[in-house]
């Protein structure tokens, strides 16, 4: 397995670099702000100003570096496709399990690489803007790490499964997309339900009459708003966050597991070529 | 050892191999007890399919010119004498058919021909 | 490695597709051996290639590599044999140091001093990527790659196709150096035959996804002839000592089976060899009307 994640490395290696370079670029930005916040140009916003253009410019080197950081989880399967080297790789004495393998192994590890330069990260970003430790950040930043994670997997089983580099991307994106509806229709009905609590209906009424079914009640739209985020939406982010400590595992462990036993599946099914 | 091969002789390329070995044997440019190249080395530097040289080597070996042994390769037998007249005997018989034949198309009696026979022997 | 006799024994393999059928193919290779395999394009040589190194499942038959079993212990076998490929199945960005990295640690048997040699011989670049190697150094390159790791057999799918003469005049010596060791075997696809011509121990001619001819290439060659005679004297040759024949205004060309009989038989006809090239054009062309 060794070599094919050697292989994982080279071909993505100037793609990594890119993001790693743009990761550093970002961090530099970063800093450079906070300097002139404080030395420079933005000090002069005044003492608001600056504190906010602070604040912002911290979450995004701590969560914005994040996300680029875990970017660098990738695969080669598609290039692989395209040269041949699936072919290739059928002549090879390897199984099946160590191809699918190497590339599973390769985004755990850097996952963890990724975790652990973000944490470096957060620490120099409290360093610099002169933050508290906050240990729930290091939970966040995980998170966004798992989230990536699991993509990629949902992707690469995909790619395993529909052999045509095209199709494939296709069909993730389409499942993704109707992920994304599923999410939209379920926030929608949330909501819908929430609203009807109060004994209006969110859709089938236009905006006009809402506004006077809301005024009879003494409560404007915005406040019922605020109130379904305030209770019902981070009740359920509260009970995430008690969760998490279990349910990300398990749903990672579960992608893994599943996503790797598919693959495998699919490769010993198809061959090299149809 | 030289070996010339001809792609476009009527003669199959193995029998080549197997008539120029005789030929260097009985002119003594072989001695006996040297070393023949492996049939895999002589087919490379021949450019020929190993069964080929296989083949000249096995038939050498049946007419007694050659002896192989497994993991030492071939070499030259020590010639009988007897064997090698024979072998010459037949080459000249081959080569006096041939002769005759001309001399039947030609019209050439046979004691014209017995006459061209002492006037090249004897002047030999 | 147990002992066997043939490096690839194939029986009766068959696999279906929409518009082409590989039908009961049936060929041995003995080890120590160079086939030549050989047809043209979409004959079904690389089908026949792919179901050995089980790129492709066949419908039915099988197949032996090393005596055994070519499904079973795939990971076993596979360590002593070595594909070659008419694409380099390499991306590139890779370069000839990364993948000796790679195949290190994939093959048992790699030997990077080996690869390097072969690298150096082949006036190869170590660090150069694989994008700006020219067709002739892609296919030295895998070639390198399938010698370093002590692979008894070597499978090549029209590796010298597009290959300029010189090129290919020293792949085939490279060819020749690696059968010296009698446990090396070689099946090679191709449909220049003239490669084949010279250096094949055996030969196989594939048509339309069935096997037209199997065996030794000298006795193939020996006994095949092409007949020339007059358009009068061909419709007088017996249809069973003939393959087919080619008529045109000035006479007719016909690829006989049994050249010594058809010498005898047709005292006076003029029979000159065949190369496997009029050897496979006479026979695939059987079946076309201009032909008889």
């Amino acid at each position: 397995m060794k070599g094919l994640m050697l292989k994982e490395l080279y071909i993505t290696r100037k793609y990594r670099t890119v993001v790693l370079v743009v990761y550093l670029v970002l961090i530099m930005l970063c800093i450079l702000v906070k300097l002139s916040a404080v030395y420079g140009n933005i000090a002069k916003l005044g003492e608001g100003g600056a504190e906010n253009v602070s604040s912002v410019m911290y979450y995004i080197m701590v969560f914005g570096g994040a996300v680029l950081l875990f970017s660098t989880i990738t695969d080669c399967i598609i290039p692989d496709e395209k040269s041949g080297f699936r072919v290739y790789e059928h002549t090879l004495p390897v199984s099946e399990r160590k191809i699918v393998g190497a590339v599973y192994l390769t985004n755990l590890c850097f996952l963890g690489a990724a975790t652990v330069i973000g944490y470096i990260n957060l620490a120099l970003a409290n360093l610099v803007f002169g933050r508290e430790f906050n240990a729930k950040y290091l939970l966040y930043i995980l998170a966004i790490g798992c989230v990536f994670y699991a993509v990629k997997t949902v992707q690469e089983t995909v790619t395993y499964r529909v052999r045509k580099p095209g199709v494939a991307a296709a069909v993730t994106n389409a499942l993704f997309m109707l992920l994304y509806l599923g999410a939209g229709f379920g926030l929608a009905n949330w909501m819908d339900s929430y609203y009807r609590s109060y004994g209006i209906e969110l859709f089938g009424t236009d905006e006009a009459q809402r506004d006077a079914a809301l005024e009879a009640l003494g409560i404007s739209d915005g406040q019922v708003m605020t109130r379904f985020f305030r209770d019902e939406v981070m009740e359920k982010v509260r009970w995430f966050g008690d969760n998490i400590w279990w349910l990300a595992p398990t749903v990672l462990l579960g992608l893994t597991a599943a996503g790797y036993f598919l693959s495998v599946k699919a490769l010993k099914r198809r061959g090299g070529r149809c | 050892m030289d070996i010339i091969i001809s792609n476009s002789s009527e003669a199959p390329i193995y029998e080549q191999i197997v008539s120029q070995i005789k030929a260097q044997i009985m002119s003594g440019q072989l001695a006996e007890g040297d070393a023949l190249p492996s049939m895999r080395a002589l087919a490379q530097s021949l450019r020929i399919s190993v069964i080929t040289t296989k083949r000249a080597y096995e038939e050498l070996e049946r007419e007694g010119f050659i002896v192989s042994q497994t993991g030492k390769g071939s070499f030259v037998k020590g010639q009988n004498r007897e064997l090698v007249r024979e072998e010459f005997l037949k080459q000249t018989e081959a080569l006096l058919t041939e002769a005759c034949e001309k001399a039947q198309i030609g019209g050439i009696t046979i004691e014209e021909l017995h006459e061209l026979l002492d006037l090249i022997y004897g002047g030999e | 490695m147990s002992e066997y006799e043939n490096a690839i024994e194939i029986n009766g393999l068959t696999k279906r597709y929409d518009g082409f059928t590989l039908d009961g193919v049936s060929f041995t290779v003995p080890k120590g051996s160079i086939m030549g395999f050989i047809g043209q394009n979409g004959a079904g040589k690389s089908t026949t290639i792919n179901s050995i190194l089980g790129i492709i499942r066949p419908d039915s038959g099988e197949i032996r590599v090393f005596g055994q079993d070519s499904r079973e212990n795939e990971t076993v076998w596979k360590e002593n044999i070595s594909a070659v490929f008419d694409e380099l199945p390499f991306h590139e960005n890779l370069n000839a140091k990364m993948l000796d990295r790679m195949l290190r640690h994939i093959f048992k048997g790699w030997s990077s001093e080996t690869f390097k040699g072969y690298l150096d011989r082949f006036q190869l670049p170590y660090k150069k990527k694989f994008g700006q190697f020219s067709k002739g150094m892609k296919m030295k390159l895998q070639i390198a790659a399938a010698l370093s790791h002590g692979a008894k057999l070597l499978i090549m799918d029209e590796a010298t196709t597009g290959l300029d003469p010189v090129v290919r005049n020293e792949i085939l010596d490279i060819f020749l150096e690696y059968l010296q060791d009698e446990e090396n075997t070689i099946l090679m696809s191709s449909h220049i035959t003239s490669d084949l011509e010279k250096i094949a121990d055996s030969v196989t001619f594939i048509d339309k996804g069935r096997i037209l001819l199997t065996g030794y290439k000298d006795d193939i060659l020996a006994s095949h002839g092409i007949l020339k005679c007059t358009k009068a004297d061909c419709a007088a040759i017996d249809r069973a000592d003939y393959i087919s024949a080619r008529v045109t205004d000035v006479g007719a060309e016909l690829l006989v089976t049994d050249r010594a009989a058809c010498k005898r038989k047709y005292s006076g006809a003029v029979i000159d060899s065949a190369t496997l090239d009029d050897i496979m054009v006479y026979y695939v062309n059987r079946e076309k009307k201009e032909w008889s």
